[in-house]
């Protein structure tokens, strides 16, 4: 026990002193959730512009309610911008317009004007899109004349920008289009607008978790909830996870194939047997893994907790995400060391690694449908495969819906049959492996050592 | 009563269809500096191997140290592989404290010290591997192998590398492990080393045992019918000479072999009858010249 306990010691040190882990470390969960978080920062870098919208209003009516809309945006527009200077206070003071548009310090105002004439022929479609391309008009817009006819049907009205798809001003319009014309045509049935406005206030229908009893007895609720905490809180977990195992497993592949290429194994197995090596090195990597599962815990309970999301996660999945988390990474770790042990270079390597992420990523390309379907059968067949299972098992659990008592011990029971016999295989072809100058590559040449000696 | 540290016994190793090490038998005795020569390939270290229990035999027992289980032995067990298998990214002193761990010693810093003093190498203690000479990195897997003092040092071609000073400080101390007590086994493929160094040879070619015992018997058993002489002036053989089984002349030498070593004083009679000998040596050979005739016989075989 002490030989494998140095092993260990040695081996979580190697696996967290370096500056390639500590790069990594850090750098992962940049990549993976950094967008989510950078975006709207760095969003709020690029300067405010004022775009040059034309309109030619072929029915001659709806101009002047559009300058006016414009005109109070733009008015409420500079009030905020004023108020965020003053607060510097950037993530926390979005604020909305009346029509729901999120106002930052970096939302453009729209300077909107009539065209010269109100209906466009080609000659005009093409000087005005030459303009657009050149970067002196944003946009222009085609109201055409019967849009405010009688008869219902749909009228569409041209947005011609570079990114109209995409345009924020066109959204805006839309609303602001569709404000007029529908107070126009409730004016023209005689209906007075405001008595409309007041009957169409929207009722609404809020997502909320189901109630528990309260330490008074009575009922009480987490609260809403939303899509963000719905569908990303169980793949942040996932994510979670898996950056676990991918940190663990990785140095397990370097570590094998540093002591065959370095000759090492062979002074090392002059002292230990291969079993205890392995035990050891196995040992040394689930403690460097915690590690991880501790700092990247804090980070998020941290994030979690400056966002108030705190109460949306499941912490009966703690433990459960510590023994999957477990259970991964001996059974990933064993086959990574098994994979390093069995080739010379690391090029060599990419054919047999292939297929083990594919399945540890497995979860990852079916989340959405398994966070909305957590008993749904991909989810449930995924979170019994043992290679799957750790990252889909926490991600149901993290789904907040009821997932069967019996599946998660039942799952884990199977993993760890699983990992154990991948251990004990991999061993053998550890074994094997670890003094031979010639590389497996292929899983079939990798199971052929299983009965060399 | 002999007590030996390696006891083996038919053992047998195969490499798919390759026989690496075929029907080995060998008793090393303790406290004895026990030599493993052959030429590349011949299975000497697939022979250290089956003792340090690094490969399992397909036939045959092993005996370390008075265990049979595998790794039993391994604590008392010192090994110096052919090729350095250091971490590159750990200091000296990192890595022969963490080799001594796994050798069972717990705190193993003095010995260290002592070591690194005793191979002038202290200054690199807190360098890293990867900035180490080889010959420096060779002192450093040495130390590695010694400095849990083990019972049973193996070295596997240990002088490789090494500048002829360093080979001699080597050498040094390869002797003084012996006058501690300790036994020594080492590989080699220069007969001259292990002329110089060795109590005992086990001599191995392709994977067989072809000699085996201690150095003075065999250079005897082998160097008692061979004679080097010199005529008067360098002057031809008598040609009627006889019991000769082969004669090699060497600028003004005759270096010969007798049929049978009991023909010695009779051709020493002949000789001296003619009155005109100026040389005559019975000759011991080297184990080079012993080996090249033993190898030379199993390629006729």
């Amino acid at each position: 026990m002490h030989k494998m306990f140095t092993i260990a010691r040695r081996e979580t040190s190697a696996m967290i002193a370096t500056k390639a882990f500590l790069f990594t470390l850090v750098m992962m969960p940049i990549l993976m959730f950094g967008g989510i978080f950078l975006m709207p920062r760095l969003n709020r870098l690029s300067p405010a512009k004022t775009q040059r919208i034309s309109i030619a209003d072929g029915t001659g009516m709806l101009m002047p309610g559009i300058l006016a809309a414009n005109e109070a945006r733009n008015t409420a527009l500079r009030s905020a911008k004023t108020d965020l200077r003053d607060r510097d206070k950037a993530t926390e003071a979005e604020s909305e317009d009346d029509d729901g548009e999120p106002f930052g310090p970096n939302t453009d105002l729209w300077q909107i004007e009539a065209t010269l004439s109100n209906t466009l022929d080609d000659g005009a479609r093409l000087k005005l899109s030459d303009e657009i391309r050149s970067g002196s008009l944003y946009a222009f817009v085609e109201i055409p004349p019967e849009l405010l006819n009688d008869g219902g049907s749909a009228v569409s009205v041209p947005f011609v920008s570079q990114d109209a798809a995409i345009s924020s001003a066109r959204q805006w319009l839309q609303g602001i289009i569709q404000q007029q014309v529908r107070s126009r045509r409730l004016h023209a049935l005689g209906l007075d607008p405001a008595v409309v406005a007041k009957a169409d206030v929207p009722v609404g229908v809020n997502p909320v978790l189901p109630y528990t009893r309260s330490v008074t007895g009575g009922a009480e609720t987490k609260g809403g909830t939303s899509i963000l905490v719905t569908l990303f809180l169980p793949f942040g977990v996932m994510a979670l996870m898996f950056l676990v195992i991918f940190l663990a497993a990785q140095p397990m592949l370097e570590s094998a194939m540093e002591e065959k290429g370095q000759r090492i194994a062979e002074v090392l197995l002059g002292s230990v047997s291969p079993s205890q090596l392995m035990a050891g090195k196995l040992l040394g990597n689930l403690t460097g893994s915690m590690l991880i599962f501790v700092i990247y815990g804090c980070g998020c309970w941290l994030v979690l907790h400056h966002n108030h999301w705190e109460q949306h996660l499941p912490w009966s999945l703690v433990p459960w995400f510590i023994v999957f988390q477990v259970l991964g990474v001996v059974l990933f770790s064993s086959v990574f060391l098994t994979i390093g042990a069995a080739i010379s270079e690391l090029k060599e390597a990419q054919s047999l690694l292939l297929p083990v992420w594919l399945l540890l990523l497995a979860p990852m390309m079916v989340w959405l449908s398994a966070v909305r379907e957590p008993n749904g059968p991909v989810a449930l067949a995924l979170s019994f495969f043992p290679p799957s299972a750790p990252l889909m098992m926490v991600l149901r659990l993290a789904s907040g819906q009821t997932i069967p008592v019996w599946q998660p011990p039942a799952a884990a029971m199977l993993l760890l049959a699983t990992s154990a016999a991948i251990v004990y295989l991999a061993g053998r072809i550890y074994r094997t492996s670890l003094l031979r100058v010639d590389s497996a590559r292929s899983f079939r040449q990798l199971l052929q050592r299983l009965t060399s000696q | 009563m002999t007590s030996y540290v390696v006891e083996l016994a038919g053992v047998t190793k195969r490499f798919g269809e390759q026989v690496a090490v075929d029907r080995l038998d060998l008793q090393v005795p303790e406290g004895s500096i026990h030599g493993f020569i052959g030429p590349n390939g011949s299975g000497k270290t697939t022979t250290l191997r089956v003792i340090l229990r690094i490969h399992q035999p397909d036939a045959g027992c092993v005996r370390v140290l008075g265990k049979d289980r595998s790794e039993a032995a391994n604590d008392q067990l010192g090994y110096l592989p052919e090729e350095r298998g250091l971490y590159k990214r750990m200091t000296v002193r990192q890595v022969l404290r963490y080799f001594a761990q796994l050798k069972g010693v717990r705190r193993p810093d003095p010995q260290i010290s002592w070591w690194l003093d005793r191979m002038g190498a202290r200054e690199f203690e807190h360098k890293r591997v990867e900035q180490l000479s080889k010959g420096m990195a060779q002192k450093v897997q040495f130390i590695a192998a010694v400095a849990a003092q083990p019972r049973l040092v193996i070295l596997d071609e240990p002088f490789s590398g090494l500048d002829p000073v360093s080979q001699s400080a080597m050498r040094d101390v390869v002797l003084e492990l012996r006058q501690t007590g300790t036994t020594v086994i080492f590989s080699t493929h220069d007969m001259e080393v292990a002329q110089g160094l060795c109590d005992r040879v086990l001599m191995i070619h392709r994977g067989r045992k072809v000699l085996d015992g201690p150095l003075d018997s065999i250079r005897q058993q082998y160097g008692s019918n061979l004679l080097r002489v010199r005529m008067d002036g360098g002057a031809a053989l008598p040609a009627d000479l006889r019991g000769i089984a082969e004669c090699v002349a060497t600028g003004g030498f005759f270096d010969l072999r007798l049929a049978d070593h009991s023909c010695r004083p009779e051709l020493l009679q002949q000789l001296a009858a003619r009155g005109n000998l100026e040389h005559f040596e019975v000759v011991r050979p080297s184990l080079r010249d012993i080996f090249v005739r033993i190898a030379g016989t199993e390629q006729t075989t």
